[in-house]
């Protein structure tokens, strides 16, 4: 299936799609306000135009580049483009500032291709062997599945286990407007024709939820007025960059293993890898002081790791269905809405689409990595630009994207109302992610509750049937009893 | 002057009792509906209310307070007396209204004769277990609301 998917990337239409893909990924890294959850909600509705064979092309790309390019304005401006950027600056702007900006950009560069590419050949590696294991999911074990990770991600995400598990009911919630899976029957619609088609994953969840409630705080302030960054390309920092990463490459190994680590359980994210990549190398620094004032192993293990999750979150969103970040969340809304179920049987079904993401998340990192970095300070200078710019060009983008799928204005609305929903959350400090999960999955844990219910004739036999599910039934247990504590060694 | 913590100005009490109202609708909701259509919205609904609801009672009482009633008047802030008897009067209403949902559903999945024990004790269970243990662990007392959680029914 590999050699179809890299015969597959020779047509120009997937090489033009993975091109477009990172520079799109680029530029949302770069642009303030802004992320590659933000690119993929805007070009989300293109997944419904574009052959869905090699639409996730586009969006593997997208995410692949923008986790790296959020790394140039937080090295260079000390604005980090993305939240997995913020550790970035701890070592990235002192080295910038000490004339050393493109050793840092350098250093950032392998150590996200490196971080990015070790992660996906983890998962590559694994994808056979987990393969058969996944094909003894049923509806009971995904029953399982589901539950645990409705009850344990939100707990785990966030500042407030009550504002985690909040979030992921009232997305469950939302999701089950609509006609019934189990019974065709229309429930929570208000009396309302519309609603009876339920809440679109791409107007409501990704336009709404996701883009619109980060384009309204930008209407009420601007940018934070930096200066402009400037530069020139010097080609004996990038050697002293080249030689300063690849003499540490056991802090990339530690630094990447910990980012796949973090992206393979849901809900920790980005952030969290930086983080933890960040202190362990510090703690086995021998020069522990040097950190934080432009220490080269400093910047290449938040860089490495970050970019190590995104491979990681690969296993639980293709192998099990569980998106393990934002931005897989939107992928798998996307790849619902073209009726592929990613989960236990997407290796059968679709091994195209496994190994389809798999290249693409691999060009675009060594894209972003290699070109960006040559192009990154003229790039750069996208950072300073202001709300007051982005907002027109951003806000018409959501209005006809949400307009697009069903060629329904009454979809407008609804990404304004789910706009208005989002920046609520945002606001007062639920997370997203886990609304997302319940948003997504809940109808998922309604479907096979039923049938599991319907094998057991009714009774709960059904849901202990195989030794896989008891073990799952135990699993959710003694994680939602280890969840404090979890918690607790996380903070 | 200030009692409790600065920053929260009594909007995420508003928007969590808000979430709570609209758990609360799908848990009522959920009655009318035939109970394959509507046993997962209820359970999800009963749930997210409380949850919502235990939310906002915490960030109340993270809200600043202040000991001043002229202080109170000049800011824009509440007194403590306030504070707690809009507390108690939503805590009240919301837990009331929830136990009276979850005995509802219990009845109503009762009369369905489906598994029974499965089906009834789960919303019950959920019910009790979160609301005892979390907001007695925040130390609110529960009296009012399973008084109203009592009474309710009957009124229904």
């Amino acid at each position: 299936m590999i050699v179809d998917a890299l015969q597959e990337i020779l047509r120009w239409e997937v090489a033009a799609l993975i091109l477009l893909g990172s520079g799109i990924g680029y530029v949302f890294g770069l642009l303030p306000g802004l992320s590659g959850v933000t690119a993929l909600a805007l070009l989300s509705p293109l997944g419904l135009f574009i052959d869905p064979n090699i639409s996730f092309y586009l969006f593997a790309s997208i995410l692949g580049a923008s986790v790296f390019s959020g790394a140039v304005p937080a090295i260079l401006l000390r604005i980090p483009g993305t939240p997995y950027s913020i550790v970035t600056m701890f070592d990235g702007y002192p080295m910038a500032q000490q004339g050393r900006a493109l050793e840092a950009l350098t250093v950032s560069a392998i150590a996200s291709m490196v971080g990015g590419l070790a992660s996906i050949l983890f998962f590559a590696a694994l994808a056979p062997v987990a393969r058969a294991g996944v094909l003894l999911f049923g509806s009971a074990e995904t029953f399982w599945l589901v539950t645990w990770a409705i009850l344990t991600i939100p707990a785990l995400a966030g500042k407030s286990i009550i504002k985690g598990m909040c979030s992921a009911f009232l997305g469950a919630a939302l999701a089950l407007i609509g006609r019934s899976i189990v019974t065709g029957e229309f429930r929570f619609t208000l009396g309302t024709y519309y609603l009876g088609g339920g809440l679109a994953i791409i107007p409501f969840l990704a336009i709404g939820v996701f883009a619109m409630s980060t384009v309204y705080p930008m209407m009420a302030g601007n940018s934070a007025s930096v200066s402009r960054f400037q530069g020139a390309m010097d080609w004996r920092q990038i050697g002293r960059g080249i030689r300063g990463t690849l003499a540490a490459p056991f802090a990339l190994l530690r630094s990447s293993a910990i980012g796949t680590v973090v992206g393979a359980i849901p809900g920790l994210g980005g952030v969290t890898a930086s983080f933890a990549a960040y202190a362990s190398e510090r703690a086995l620094s021998r020069h522990p002081a040097s950190f934080g004032r432009g220490a080269v192993r400093g910047l290449l293990a938040p860089e490495a790791a970050n970019n190590a999750v995104a491979g990681g979150a690969l296993l639980p969103t293709l192998l099990l269905g569980i998106p393990g970040s934002l931005e897989w969340a939107l992928i798998i809304g996307i790849f619902q809405m073209n009726g592929i179920q990613p989960g236990p049987l997407l290796f059968t079904d679709h091994p195209g689409t496994v190994w389809g993401i798999i290249l693409g998340l691999t060009l675009s990192t060594v894209l972003a990595s290699s070109i960006g970095l040559i192009a990154a300070v003229p790039l750069s200078r996208l950072a300073t630009i202001r709300f007051a710019y982005i907002v027109p060009v951003i806000l018409p983008m959501c209005f006809v994207g949400a307009f697009l799928v069903n060629q329904n204005i009454l979809d407008v609305g609804i990404a304004l109302i789910g706009g208005i929903l989002g920046y609520a959350l945002m606001r007062y400090g639920f997370e997203l992610l886990p609304f997302a999960l319940g948003f997504i999955l809940v109808p998922i844990m309604e479907a096979t509750f039923y049938q599991t219910l319907q094998i057991g004739f009714g009774g709960i036999s059904g849901f202990l049937a195989s030794p896989v599910s008891v073990a799952l039934a135990v699993l959710c247990v003694v994680t939602m009893g280890a969840t404090p504590w979890l918690r607790r060694r996380l903070s | 002057m200030a009692a409790g913590p600065q920053g929260a100005k009594g909007g995420e009490a508003v928007f969590s009792f808000a979430v709570a109202l609209l758990g609360s609708y799908f848990a009522v909701s959920a009655l009318m509906l035939n109970r394959d259509t509507g046993l997962f919205g209820g359970l999800i609904g009963l749930v997210l209310a409380v949850l919502a609801t235990v939310n906002g009672v915490q960030s109340l009482r993270r809200r600043p307070v202040v000991a001043d009633p002229e202080d109170a008047a000049q800011t824009g802030r509440i007194t403590p007396g306030l504070a707690w008897t809009i507390l108690y009067f939503v805590l009240a209403l919301a837990v009331g209204l929830q136990w009276a949902t979850g005995i509802w559903t219990a009845i109503f999945l009762y009369r369905s004769r489906v598994s029974p024990w499965f089906l009834i004790g789960l919303p019950l269970v959920l019910v009790a277990l979160i609301e005892i243990v979390l907001l007695r662990g925040m130390g609110v007392p529960l009296f009012p609301g399973l008084l109203l959680g009592g009474v309710l029914p009957r009124l229904l």
